[in-house]
């Protein structure tokens, strides 16, 4: 059995009146790629967000339950929200590079921990490029604007990014939905490289895709968890009727 | 979204009414075969080797759909078991009525007194068709309970069969060369009816992995 990275316990979450996540509880085994489904407005998203406290951005939002990463609760007074986000990255749907070069992209989080070193910082920048799978393609102009790649380039180099930062998990909220078959391809065959490093948890609206590359998936339905299990139980064998019904297209 | 699964849903529904459809000619072929036997008709045999063709179309017809569904839907839970499912019984079927056919060239070629063997055909045939239409009935209703019945039949069937081969070799010991011989051939030829019992299980085994999930060996 894994280490668990995440452990949520009896998790609401309300966006003012509005709840959102009723008694969700969840762990996330380190190294496995585990999958968030559901319809649109199920919660998968919010649950995501939460997991790296980016929820705080919203006034309205308020938390019941724990979160604990690393048997640390991260919702406690005086947790170290900083420190955080840098152990759990986040790489979202759509690419969005920083204004800048491809190099300054990835040296941008290193750099605003302090690290001023041009050799240290070149290192980070051509080990996350590499990890990312995108470094054949950019090798020679890492000077070039960020924005001037391709789709699928500018969601690797943000996932090179996140990469920099040396977290130990990442979270993905639908990360290919604005890319194309290949690029996807190869957005996901990068997601099975990471696991050996990292852990992965991605929202995803694709079956197909929450089928290929995850070891476990949860099924969200209303703000409520419905089902979590193995992914090739999930697709052949789902213990609730709402799962099946989900997964099959019958509903959603 | 709502009229691409509405239309995959008669596409599995197509795809079940055509295993159905494969199950009575199944069904019906050994009926023919009793048919035959009873009343040494050598027409009806030769009409069960025709009608084996359909059979082999209708295993084809159910492989063709059964793989483009797999590859336009994508097919998950029970929607993949029910198309894993349909191919796997769809080949026990076409062994079956293989079977069947071979018992017919049996029947054609035989020249001798071969009454022990036609009796132990028809015997062991009767109780086969009734394991035939209680497994495709059990399918036709995703009946687990009377699939588990129809595959403990199979062990009746196998010890019906082990008296019918002692009969036979009991024959082939004290008897002329010539009935010998036809003892020998019968020995081949009721053991067929014993292999089709055994794809019978198989189904039995299908259609509990069908409605429940789960593998289970039965045979």
């Amino acid at each position: 059995m894994s280490k668990k990275v995440f452990e949520i316990n009896n998790l609401d979450l309300f966006y003012g009146d509005f709840q959102a996540l009723s008694g969700i509880n969840i762990n996330i085994e380190n190294n496995k790629v585990t999958a968030l489904i559901g319809p649109s407005g199920c919660g998968k998203s919010t649950f995501l967000r939460s997991l790296n406290r980016m929820n705080d951005l919203i006034d309205s939002c308020s938390i019941t339950g724990e979160i604990e990463f690393e048997e640390n609760n991260i919702y406690e007074t005086g947790f170290d929200v900083i420190n955080l986000r840098t152990k759990v990255g986040m790489v979202f749907q759509k690419p969005n590079p920083f204004p800048m070069s491809i190099y300054d992209n990835v040296a941008y989080g290193p750099r605003c921990q302090g690290i001023k070193d041009k050799k240290i910082l070149d290192k980070i920048v051509e080990s996350s490029l590499i990890s990312a799978a995108i470094y054949e393609e950019v090798k020679d102009r890492l000077k070039a604007n960020a924005l001037s790649l391709s789709g699928g380039q500018q969601q690797r180099l943000c996932i090179a990014r996140a990469i920099a930062m040396e977290p130990e998990v990442i979270l993905m909220d639908e990360p290919t939905s604005a890319l194309d078959p290949i690029a996807t391809l190869k957005i996901e065959e990068l997601i099975s490289d990471l696991k050996k490093d990292y852990t992965i948890v991605i929202v995803t609206h694709n079956m197909q895709q929450a089928a290929r590359i995850s070891d476990y998936t949860a099924f969200f339905l209303m703000g409520e968890l419905i089902e979590m299990d193995k992914t090739n139980k999930i697709f052949t064998q789902p213990t609730h009727q709402k799962t099946e019904d989900y997964i099959t297209g019958r509903f959603g | 979204m709502l009229g691409n699964r509405k239309r995959f849903t008669t596409e599995l529904e197509d795809l079940n009414n055509k295993v159905l459809d494969m199950g009575s000619e199944v069904i019906e072929a050994f009926k023919n075969i009793i048919k035959a036997c009873e009343a040494n008709d050598l027409d009806i045999a030769k009409e069960i080797i025709e009608n084996d063709q359909l059979i082999n179309d209708i295993e084809i017809s159910i492989n063709v759909d059964g793989y483009l569904i797999i590859a336009r839907q994508c097919p998950v839970a029970s929607d993949l078991r029910r198309i894993v499912t349909a191919l796997k019984i769809s080949n026990d079927l076409e062994r079956i009525a293989d079977y069947a056919v071979n018992i017919a060239k049996y029947m054609i070629k035989t020249k001798h007194d071969n009454s022990v063997v036609v009796n132990g055909i028809i015997f062991l045939g009767k109780h086969l068709t009734n394991m035939l239409e209680g497994i495709m009935e059990s399918f036709e209703k995703e009946d687990v309970e009377l699939a588990l019945k129809v595959n403990n039949q199979d062990e009746i069937l196998d010890d019906v069969y082990k008296e019918e081969v002692k009969k036979l070799i009991n024959i082939g010991k004290i008897k002329t060369d010539e009935e010998s011989e036809e003892a020998i051939r019968g020995l081949l030829v009721i053991k067929q009816i014993e292999r089709a019992g055994d794809h019978v299980t198989n189904i039995a085994e299908n259609i509990v992995y069908l409605v429940s999930g789960k593998r289970v060996e039965l045979n």
